[in-house]
């Protein structure tokens, strides 16, 4: 198991290498370049080409991806074209607004796609089971940016209700210091979108929680203890629902993956100052070092959360063999 | 007393707004669309930049409402020859850290920007300027290489402390540190920057005890934000239907004039259809431009008559037209030109080939991919195969640079002078002569305009450009943008500028 | 309640289902609707997509236009109607090419193993490494917008999905009696893989691909949404629901039915997709 953690970690190297080889590609693919993008429309077309040669654009493709492989791996990520910081800084400032983002919609989508999943299935076939599955299927098949345009258009804009753009205090260093206001400030900006990203997640969440109980319910364990009488209430949590987690707190590795892309989008419509609307405007301006170290981090994120559900997978179900 | 309950009030129920830390007094909250890229101001590229800047530096002149320059750090200046100016400074004005403003600064502020190696955007401006030199602790001398009429309504550049851009070297750009009114507190990305106010400014303190600007991308969001009492002031961009919305709100007063912007068709000339001035013309003739601004800009821009913007006083006149709509005459010229339908399948055609135009745009802005696609639907109504490519900002541009476009909708912002809007761009030699119009007496006149100094002269060189323009049509101007403000009725003293500058923050309150 | 679950625990394992469960005939139906639109628009509507008046724009829904017009005095119903054509072409060929590439990847690399195996499964997890959505917009970014980009960006990022489930199940497939058997006699590898393998891996993929049809609607509004999609005057619904979010105030219908028209595909490929399961494979469980 050891064995198959460290190689499994040393296989995230490559990985991450090779994402940020292929950014690199195709930025140097994209119409316009980051001389265009910050000299803006005022600029002449021999300053554009001064500006290009002290970014190193105008050196050969080849040379200017081993130098950047080269500085990545020495941990220098440059410094942003438009932004005029360090990309690190930048990228350490926006991320804990992703993370807290993506979490608390982790969190939500847990807190109530596991109880509906459990639900439907403790009334299966039931219309409690069909209703909940199908809100659930709703769930699944409206796209998000719609969603959350409806939930502005609803609690910000009809009722105002909860602010509709922006992040109010950070959620953790409000909590830490106790600062009620700014709690309450700092959950009022969150709620909504992380509503919005919580509501796929949710609805997944209870269609496989569901799925997971139901045919756990057929195990001969289950129908042992049924045998032996046992209340169907205690079958359900003690016996099934223990052994449904399994799949399910994989899935929710999972998901933490699919929460951290939706925040591109879901960033975007609250106007969230998190690394996902970075990343997006960076593309636009052609920021190539943002751009760069932002797939990094985020590809690392991904591999390595994809490493730990691998690793819980082998954990929880030794029959797993890795060749 | 009022304003503790508030204060009180806001903290008990947990309504916490934007600057929430704020100390309690007068805190205007500014919602903007953008984030500010740096906030140094000789390297300043955005909006949201220049009106951060605006606050925390000071220029050596300042424009007034009607655009005129007045002193500012340079309590004085004079044109000692038409080729030297000499600024006085203003004595006893301090940077945010306590250290003297020295002619120094002034030099230091305009031989970097001079300098290609610190990649000013705004460099252009300032080549004509060929030294900078510190006559004495308070007196600088600019020696141009021609003489060059812009010069002063361009000296509102910030000026910037030059201990601290040594001392802080790149990072600068994100401490700012000026003269200014308000001194710059923090800086969060894409969400909000802080300033408060600098007690010892030289015009006297602020009213405002900070400015905090918030971020929101969406002009809807911002303007949902201002009416709900979220933020107090937003300005352009602003989407039509919101200011619609806006003018009606109890809240909130809107003051609305013709900014400095002008959105427009490029046409490049080089094209091999677009070359025939007979088609320019006939494109100029299908756009019903009246109702353009009715429907899809609700008259918040308005119709332009002509390249003249009409905040240059004293140069524009509503004279000077471009062709009006009238799809008959259009279709004259068409055929005039020998496009007909000679194999009658409803697209023009010339020698075999058909009428096919493209028109470019920016994704960016919603309102011109509506009239993109409204003006694409027209003229395939008249028999032209028109397509829409819309594309973001960088790739646009980067078409235009390399001349691989037909046609282009776009804009130009901040024209303060005549000069800043056509020179470069109609000027055979000139920066951004995409569309590569060549007119020997448009360029002799264009150089007129830069170097005579009497405005009545001036005026004249710059409407014979407009009049030429308007009939060979390299550009087609299809509105003056409109600048508007939104006002929380609370805000006290804020003067609008058509250049959009927010100068006026310094005698702003919130009661 | 106890009753029902007792029902429940006497049914037996999940087996194939012969037909199509009621909710997957629902789905069907509305993808047949959808379809219908797509092939033949003028069953619904008479009204053309590209007829603009820009003197009614953003009207209400009313006897002259169903659901009201558009930014541009475009007929809403006649913009969703022909725009039911991009949605599914797009979905159709972008799912298409990558179950082609991840079948065929994914074929190679659970059949013969080693170092094929590995630079296609690294190749799989670089792809994984970044955000679909992020990866999709820069796709375009580079290729331009267009609808050929935009199933170009989809399928590249589609295309791993299927490799991998199709590596696993043939992976599994390999290591059969039947199989082995097969190569003692002496077959060759591709008599085996079509003879034996593919059809064991047809029916995940099958399920896999209904629910990814669904996903690449999406995709495709969302591109449009963030700018980077189909180009207009192409009435792609992400692009209507984008310009209806801008008149969500003024015209809320616009962004109420292009999203609706988006969200009933969708429902209809998950539906369709979780019958199919039920009916092909009811262990399998896409993720």
């Amino acid at each position: 198991m050891v064995r198959y953690a460290v190689r499994r970690l040393l296989l995230v190297v490559p990985v991450v290498l090779g994402a940020a080889a292929v950014a690199f590609a195709l930025l140097l693919l994209l119409p316009g370049d980051p001389a265009v993008a910050l000299l803006g429309q005022e600029a002449s077309a021999a300053e554009l080409a001064r500006f290009r040669q002290l970014l190193g654009l105008d050196r050969p493709v080849p040379i200017q991806l081993g130098l950047y492989l080269w500085r990545i791996v020495h941990g220098d990520f440059g410094r942003s074209v438009t932004l005029s910081a360090p990309v690190l800084q930048l990228i350490l400032s926006t991320l804990p607004a992703t993370l807290e983002l993506a979490i608390s919609s982790i969190i939500l989508a847990i807190a109530a796609g596991i109880p509906l999943g459990l639900l439907a299935a403790r009334h299966r076939g039931t219309p409690v089971d069909t209703g909940t599955m199908l809100l659930a299927q709703l769930g699944v098949s409206m796209p998000v940016f719609w969603l959350g345009v409806l939930l502005i258009l609803l609690f910000a804009v009809k009722l105002n209700w909860l602010p509709s753009f922006g992040r109010g205090a950070p959620f953790l260093s409000s909590v830490i210091t106790a600062d009620l206001p700014a709690l309450a400030d700092s959950i009022r900006h969150l709620f909504l979108p992380a509503c919005t990203l919580a509501f796929f997640n949710l609805a997944l969440l209870s269609r496989l929680t569901r799925w997971a109980l139901l045919e756990v319910l057929e195990e001969d364990y289950v129908r042992t203890a049924r045998a032996k009488g046992q209340r169907e209430r205690i079958v359900l949590y003690r016996h099934a629902l223990r052994n449904a987690l399994l799949p399910i707190v994989t899935i929710v590795g999972l998901q933490f993956g699919n929460a951290l892309g939706g925040a591109v989008v879901t960033e975007t419509i609250y106007g969230w100052p998190g690394m996902g609307r970075l990343v997006v405007q960076a593309i636009g301006q052609r920021d190539f070092p943002v751009v760069q170290g932002a797939v990094l981090v985020l590809a690392l994120i991904f591999s390595l959360v994809n490493m730990v559900v691998d690793l819980t997978y082998a954990l929880i179900d030794p029959r797993i063999r890795y060749e | 007393m009022r304003r503790t309950l508030f204060v009180l009030l806001t903290a008990a129920l947990g309504i916490a707004l934007p600057g929430w830390a704020a100390p309690s007094g007068g805190t205007l909250r500014v919602g903007i669309d953008v984030d500010a890229g740096t906030l140094d101001p000789r390297l300043a590229n955005d909006t949201t930049a220049r009106r951060v800047i605006e606050q925390v530096y000071d220029g050596l002149i300042e424009l007034d409402p009607q655009l005129r320059p007045r002193p500012a750090l340079a309590e004085s200046w004079t044109q000692l020859t038409p080729t030297v100016w000499v600024f006085k400074l203003r004595p006893n004005v301090h940077f945010h850290d306590g250290t003297p403003l020295t002619a120094a600064d002034v030099v230091f502020t305009y031989s970097t920007i001079l300098d290609p190696g610190l990649r000013a955007p705004l460099r252009g401006l300032y080549t004509p300027i060929s030294r900078v030199e510190a006559v004495d602790n308070e007196t600088v001398r600019f020696t141009l290489s021609a003489p060059y009429a812009p010069l002063l309504k361009y000296a509102d550049m910030g000026i910037v402390s030059k201990a601290a851009v040594e001392r802080l070297g790149a990072d600068y750009a994100t401490r700012p540190l000026g003269t200014g009114p308000y001194k710059f507190v923090s800086w969060q990305r894409n969400s909000r920057i802080v300033l408060e106010a600098n007690p010892e400014y030289w015009k006297g303190q602020p009213r405002l005890n900070q400015v905090v600007f918030n971020i929101i991308p969406d002009n809807t969001t911002r303007s949902a934000a201002l009416e709900s009492g979220d933020v107090d002031l937003i300005h352009s961009p602003l989407s039509p239907q919101d200011v619609a919305r806006l003018r009606s709100a109890s809240r909130v007063s809107v003051t609305e004039m013709t900014g400095l912007g002008i959105t427009y068709l490029n046409m490049n000339t080089v094209d091999p259809i677009v070359r025939d001035v007979r088609i320019r013309r006939a494109l100029a003739l299908l756009i019903p431009q009246q109702t353009i601004v009715r429907q899809i800009y609700r008259e918040m821009d308005k119709p332009a008559t002509s390249v003249l913007l009409p905040a240059w006083a004293g140069v524009f006149t509503d004279e000077i037209v471009q062709p009006g709509h009238d799809i008959t005459r259009a279709k004259a010229l068409l055929a005039e030109a020998g496009w007909t339908d000679s194999n009658r399948d409803g697209v023009l055609d010339k020698d075999g080939q058909p009428l096919s135009l493209t028109i470019r745009t920016h994704s960016e802005d919603p309102n011109r991919v509506q009239v993109v696609e409204l003006l694409v639907s027209i003229l395939r109504s008249s028999g032209i195969d028109a397509r829409a490519e819309i594309t973001e900002f960088p790739a646009l541009v980067q078409a235009l640079l390399a001349g691989n476009y037909q046609v282009a909708l776009l804009g130009w912002l901040g024209l303060v002078d005549p000069d800043r809007g056509m020179y470069n761009q109609f000027h055979s030699k000139g920066s951004q002569n995409w569309e590569k119009y060549n007119n020997p007496r448009v360029d002799a006149l264009l150089d007129e305009g830069r170097q005579k100094s009497d405005p009545a002269d001036r005026a004249r060189s710059y409407r014979d450009v407009a009049r030429i323009i308007a009939s060979d049509l390299p550009y087609y101007v299809l509105t003056y943008q409109g600048y508007i403000v939104g006002i929380n009725r609370r805000v006290q003293g804020f003067v609008p500028i058509p250049n959009g500058s927010f100068r006026s923050l310094w005698g702003t309150s919130v009661p | 309640m106890r009753s029902s679950t007792r029902e429940s625990a006497t049914s037996k394992r999940p087996a194939r289902r012969r037909h199509l469960t009621p909710s997957a005939r629902v789905g069907a139906a509305v993808l047949v609707v959808i379809a219908l639109a797509a092939g033949a628009p003028w069953i619904f509507t008479r009204a053309s997509p590209d007829q603009v008046d820009i003197l009614a724009r953003l009207a209400p829904p009313s006897h002259a236009h169903p659901l009201g017009t558009d930014n541009i005095g475009r007929d809403l119903l006649a913009r969703l109607v022909h725009g039911a054509r991009i949605s599914l072409t797009v979905a159709l060929i972008s799912v298409g090419g990558a179950v082609c590439i991840g079948v065929t990847l994914g074929l190679l690399a659970g059949y013969f193993g080693g170092w094929t195996e590995s630079v296609v499964m690294r190749i799989v997890d670089v792809f994984l490494a970044f955000p679909a959505i992020l990866l999709a917009l820069a796709l375009v970014a580079v290729l331009g917008a267009g609808v050929t980009s935009v199933v170009t960006a989809l399928t590249l990022v589609f295309w791993t999905q299927y490799a991998r489930v199709v590596r696993a199940t043939a992976l599994a497939e390999k290591q059969k009696v039947y199989v082995e058997a097969a190569r003692a006699i002496g077959a060759d590898s591709g008599r085996i893989v079509i003879r034996h393998i593919l059809p064991n891996i047809l029916s995940p993929v099958i399920i896999l691909a209904t629910l990814g049809m669904g996903t690449a609607v999406v995709a495709e509004s969302t591109l449009s949404f963030l700018g980077m999609g189909v180009q207009p005057p192409a009435p792609s619904w992400g692009w209507t629901l984008a310009f209806g979010t801008r008149y969500l105030r003024d015209a809320p219908h616009i962004a109420t039915f292009s999203g609706l028209a988006i969200m009933l595909t969708v429902l209809g490929f998950n539906l369709l997709g979780d019958g199919v399961r039920d009916m092909l494979d009811p262990r399998f469980r896409p993720q």
